[in-house]
């Protein structure tokens, strides 16, 4: 986040302190992308993701004075949305296949890449267990280093570091394991 | 299969809900802040909502009122037999009463008799 960007949301906060909603539908607008989308990478369920973004923001509202700063801010979201997926997650059996078309569209860096083991991959993420695919999330889609997942996550770094290195080594096996599968069906 | 820290980024970039996330957001902070109020105006008419409640129930108005026309109707029925029955005691009372009046109008007839037959006769 830039320093402008930065003091775009300091006003922001300071207005919606006072009371001004435009001001607050700014801050939603600036981090819904990540609420949701630790969401729906997590729960892999679109709507339920949805549901649950709504409900942090309206946390956030009846919070708002407990907010100090832009960067607690963003810190207070992800706290709150990774703490509200688990407990959804404990809730409910995770659908384990990504609907298709919650696949994200292809960017201008994988416009070459094989579409297909981008699909795969997608798949194995979804596969993995929700304390892997957790930290999995917070380290690529919100590239947090160990120790901040493990403040976010309540767990020591160690286990951060760990439980990444293993899922990563596992990502990897069902990936070799389902293109091996689909050669077999081609062949 | 290989794959490199860009791919995981691609594949979990984040993505925008939209625009409509942010006033289905707005939308559900502006109801909760008028519920507290109808809340409020909810329980200054209570009595309304009373009435309400009993418009919306035909049948329980309908055997309301029967009840209180039953329970009127009996307590009419006891007033009535009770003032027959004051009405009966007092007959009896004025019967009892001619009765001892007419007994006390013969004693005191045959006393007039006795003392003038006795006035009447010569003194020896």
């Amino acid at each position: 986040m830039g320093p402008d960007r930065t003091a775009e949301l300091e006003t922001a906060l300071e207005h919606c302190r006072r009371g001004d909603n435009s001001a607050f539908a700014a801050i939603v607008q600036a981090h819904q992308a990540m609420v949701f989308s630790i969401g729906w990478h997590y729960l892999q369920d679109r709507s339920l993701a949805e549901d649950m973004a709504q409900e942090v923001f309206l946390e956030l509202y009846q919070r708002l004075n407990q907010i100090e700063s832009a960067a607690h801010l963003t810190n207070w979201l992800r706290r709150v949305t990774v703490h509200r997926c688990i407990d959804q997650g404990r809730r409910r059996k995770v659908r384990p296949e990504t609907p298709l078309e919650d696949q994200p569209e292809p960017t201008a860096s994988t416009h070459n890449r094989d579409h297909f083991a981008l699909g795969l991959l997608a798949r194995g993420l979804a596969k993995l267990d929700e304390k892997q695919r957790m930290i999995v999330i917070l380290r690529y889609q919100e590239e947090l280093g160990p120790a901040e997942i493990a403040e976010l996550t309540n767990m020591p770094v160690n286990t951060v570091k760990s439980t990444l290195h293993r899922s990563l080594a596992e990502l990897r096996k069902k990936l070799t394991r389902s293109l091996g599968e689909v050669r077999y069906a081609i062949f | 299969m290989q794959f490199s820290e860009d791919d995981l980024k691609n594949q979990l970039q984040r993505k925008d809900p939209g625009a409509a996330f942010t006033q289905r957001v707005m939308a559900r902070i502006n109801q909760q802040r008028q519920a507290p109020e109808t809340t409020q105006v909810g329980s200054r008419g209570a009595s309304t909502r009373w009435f309400d409640w009993l418009r919306l129930r035909p049948a329980w108005v309908a055997a309301v009122a029967a009840v209180v026309m039953a329970l009127a109707g009996l307590g009419g029925y006891h007033a009535y037999q009770e003032h027959q029955a004051e009405r009966a005691k007092e007959e009896v009372a004025a019967q009892q009463a001619e009765l001892a009046v007419r007994i006390a109008t013969a004693k005191l007839s045959h006393v007039f008799k006795k003392v003038q037959a006795n006035s009447h006769e010569p003194a020896n």
